[in-house]
């Protein structure tokens, strides 16, 4: 007797007709969604950086999303495990059904064939067991999730709960089903179904006509459900499958901190993102790949201190208008509640920003990235912002009143500051060593490094103790390096993140024509901002520069010996904690050599904040943050300085000279002054050098 | 452009039909059960071409018709709930009935049995609950609902 069951058993021809007559219905409504989505996604604007690199995107969809990379992180166990029963329990399921149509419509009536049977059957069953009850697992430790553990940036919704509902249904179905059929038939073979052989048992204690009833009915239903979510799934959270696989595999592969330039800004017709239709399609798709995870907003600056942005809202509040706009369902089990995702039905003919998007949404990003960084789905939101900020910027002139004098100072000095450029070496003076210029190099010399000071390191005289501190150090270990000097002019960081597309390809040109008149091996800076305009953003110009951040080559001159240390240095002592910029950090991968900087310092404990490394939480200065005035919610960078002085340590590391203003700040506005301060990286070292003098 | 969709849509309509007569004579026919794929791939095919051709373009008649559905979706969404939950739940009852009636079965595999039904049934009634809420919580979208 070889192990196997009949297919389609207890059922009439006329259900398995209806069964597939009516499969045109869920097919059609899913077909007619789909369809309606891809036409909103055609109206965006071309992109062609989507495309090519096929194994690359390919690989990044397999064990990013397919494998789940991004979706289980050592802080997402829970719901990364729980994501991966979800999807591995149904795919499980979805292959067991494709199974039983390859055996009962192809390979039987067209080659007489059964693999249907055997140990295939044996470890069929014991698979498909594994998947159901996968899949009913993932379902509970979802609703354990949303109505026991409730992580606060977590909302619920009608939609939510539907798709687990009949998630949890259709698994629950299936094993009843099968129950059933046990109980009429007592296969030998039925403990290999190990979920539903043991259910069978005390329904085998029914009548074979009520089971028979039963099972008719529940084979029915079962379909039934399948339909119901088949036809439901591109108007509901369900599309994400399709939407955020589609959307990691047209994923960005350019660096994360690389924002895209207008090109020929002079002839553009539309600046920024004004309308929906204004946006790459790559963006619209953005939208809709959004699975309401809330991970984007977890580390994000403004959610966290009560400001109206939401990362996560924002995008939903995208998605919603672009299913007005489209004619289209989305999301709209739910209208109690006051979440982003259901303003949809708020009409087609909204202004985009304004009523759909607040100018205060875009305005009080920081642009730190923590959104983009745990995205499991790889959504843009920053880049979004800042095109909707040059819309504002460039074709509305409307833009916080205190940009008006940045803006200005950009234009007239080169830098944010109002101060001349031929004080931006003025700094040098207080050197015991001169600092060679790169206008003074002989012809033909090349140095090892061009030191990029940047405009606060330049002017601002809290940060001028950072960039004298590594020049010390620079001097001490004998590097051959130069500075641009007057020449220097700011890298247009600050405009382009505010969407001053214009000003800020004006100075990235100009920096990039005086950086390429002269030689150097690298560019080395202590600005993460200058840092990633150079490295990421340049080569979009003709720029093309080995750049590394001044805690690089600080942690390398350290493990080469060429810094002699004091062991009995009295600047660092003790505990220090390091603040990872986010421009070094998140957006360039910097974690590991400040650590080591500093780690290696004698009578130096460093202890981590709890937001740490691709976790760090911003100090607010981003985005031109630091450049307008804070006025709604908790001030990020006293948050940021609380959580610092929580670890117990003395000195704050920063490594960034937006940080250090915003953390000098921060340390007044806590009122922590007389015991806790903010260092730089270099001035730590430099403070612990034998050789030096009177560096701070 | 709108005649060529209307082509389309003609020809989705008539693949789905070939498709249902296809299944039609292999359910009727024994012999003839291999075109059941045939069929089957062809209504498959025939819904999709209708939907994305209809759903491509965009006319009023659709408009009206999403208008009419949001305004019974509550009594749709709660027929079908009751619909596809209520087999599952009678069929994990009569397990727990069954246990009254004496179960073959070596006694601890049918305890565990007892115990999934009931674990399930629970779960299953517990779901049932949930999506009943969310349902009717989804009412017209009223003027101050999702106001910023």
């Amino acid at each position: 007797m070889t192990a196997t069951r009949e297919i389609l058993w207890n059922i009439g021809s006329a259900p398995v007709l209806a069964l597939y007559i009516l499969m045109f219905i869920p097919f059609a409504v899913l077909a007619f969604g789909l369809a309606r989505r891809a036409a909103m996604w055609r109206r965006g604007q071309p992109d062609e950086s989507r495309t090519g690199h096929w194994g690359a995107r390919l690989k990044t969809a397999l064990t990013k999303s397919i494998f789940h990379g991004r979706i289980i992180r050592a802080n997402k166990l829970y719901a990364g495990i729980m994501h991966a029963l979800i999807f591995g329990g149904f795919m499980i399921l979805f292959a067991g059904t494709l199974i039983v149509l390859l055996e009962e419509d192809i390979s039987v009536p067209w080659f007489g064939y059964s693999f249907y049977r055997g140990d295939f059957y044996l470890g069929y069953k014991l698979v498909v067991n594994l998947g159901g009850v996968m899949l009913i697992a993932g379902v509970l430790m979802a609703f354990a999730r949303r109505y026991l553990i409730k992580p606060a940036y977590q909302e619920t919704a009608a939609d939510d709960q539907l798709v687990l509902v009949y998630l949890l249904l259709l698994a629950v179905q299936g094993f009843v089903v099968q129950a059933l059929r046990l109980a009429v038939e007592g296969d030998p073979w039925g403990p290999w179904s190990w979920v539903s052989y043991p259910m069978s048992l005390p329904l085998a204690a029914l009548s074979e006509d009520t089971l028979r009833t039963l099972h008719t009915a529940n084979w029915i239903a079962h379909f039934a459900t399948t339909y119901v979510l088949l036809a439901y799934w591109a108007y509901s959270k369900m599309i994400h499958p399709f939407t955020s696989l589609a959307n990691v595999v047209f994923r960005r592969l350019e660096p994360m901190g690389a924002l895209k330039r207008i090109p020929n800004i002079e002839e553009a017709e539309t600046l920024g993102y004004g309308k929906l239709e204004d946006f790459s399609w790559a963006h619209l798709l953005n939208v809709d790949a959004c699975m309401h995870c809330g991970r984007c907003l977890e580390y994000c600056p403004t959610f966290n201190t009560g400001k109206p942005l939401r990362p996560r809202d924002l995008v939903l509040e995208l998605a919603s208008y672009q299913a007005d706009r489209g004619g289209i369902w989305s999301g709209e089990f739910g209208g109690e509640h006051k979440t982003a995702r259901h303003r949809w039905g708020r009409g087609a003919e909204r202004e985009l920003i304004g009523a759909v998007v607040t100018p205060a949404e875009l305005w009080d990003c920081t642009t730190c990235g923590a959104c983009i960084e745990h995205c499991p789905v790889y959504i843009e939101h920053v880049p979004m912002i800042v095109s909707m900020r040059q819309h504002l910027v460039l074709e509305r002139g409307e833009f916080p009143g205190e940009l008006t004098p940045t803006f200005n100072n950009l234009e007239r000095f080169g830098s944010p500051y109002p101060m001349p450029q031929t004080q931006r070496d003025e700094w040098t003076k207080r050197l015991e060593q001169p600092v060679r210029r790169m206008a003074e190099l002989e012809e033909g010399e090349e140095v090892e490094y061009l030191f990029f000071v940047g405009c606060l390191g330049s002017f601002d005289e809290r940060n001028q103790r950072t960039t004298l501190a590594f020049c010390r150090i620079l001097q001490a270990a004998g590097v051959n390096f130069a500075i641009l000097g007057k020449e220097e002019t700011c890298t247009g960081d600050p405009a382009k993140r505010v969407g001053n597309e214009y000003l800020a390809q004006i100075m990235a040109e100009q920096t990039v024509e005086t950086l390429n008149a002269y030689s150097f091996k690298k560019i080395v800076t202590a600005c993460p901002h200058c840092f990633n305009a150079i490295a990421n953003e340049y080569p979009q110009i003709g720029g093309h520069y080995e750049v590394i951040h001044h805690s690089q080559l600080i942690d390398e001159l350290m493990q080469s010996g060429r810094l002699t240390l004091d062991p009995d240095s009295a600047m660092a002592r003790g505990k220090v904690t390091y603040h990872d910029p986010c421009y070094l950090g998140r957006y360039n991968q910097v974690y590991e050599a400040p650590r080591q900087a500093v780690g290696a310092l004698a009578g130096v404990e460093l202890v981590e904040m709890a937001r740490n490394r691709n976790r760090s939480f911003c100090c607010g200065g981003g985005g031109g943050r630091m450049f307008m005035e804070e006025q709604r919610g908790e001030r990020i960078n006293q948050a940021r300085v609380r959580e610092a002085i929580d670890t117990g340590a003395e000195v704050l590391c920063a490594a960034c000279p937006f940080c250090m203003t915003m953390f000098e700040d921060g340390i007044r506005g806590v009122g922590a002054q007389d015991d806790f301060q903010v260092l730089d990286l270099a001035e730590i070292v430099a403070g612990s050098m034998k050789v030096t003098s009177e560096s701070q | 452009m709108a005649t060529l969709r209307q082509h389309y849509e003609l020809l989705s309509v008539a693949i789905f039909v070939v498709g249902v007569l296809l299944i039609t004579v292999a359910e009727a026919a024994a012999r003839l059960d291999w075109t059941r794929a045939f069929g089957a791939g062809a209504i498959t095919l025939g819904a999709i071409g209708v939907g994305v051709w209809v759903g491509l373009g965009q006319s009023a008649r659709l408009v009206a018709l999403r208008q009419r559905l949001a305004g019974v979706k509550q009594p749709i969404g709660l027929t079908i709930l009751v619909l596809t939950f209520l087999p599952a739940m009678l069929g994990l009852v009569a397990g727990l009935l069954g246990l009254a009636r004496d179960p073959d079965g070596t006694g601890w595999v049918v305890l565990t049995g007892a115990l999934v039904l009931a674990l399930m049934l629970a779960a299953t009634a517990a779901a049932f609950a949930i999506g009943a809420s969310a349902i009717r919580s989804a009412g017209p979208l009223s003027d101050e609902a999702g106001e910023r």
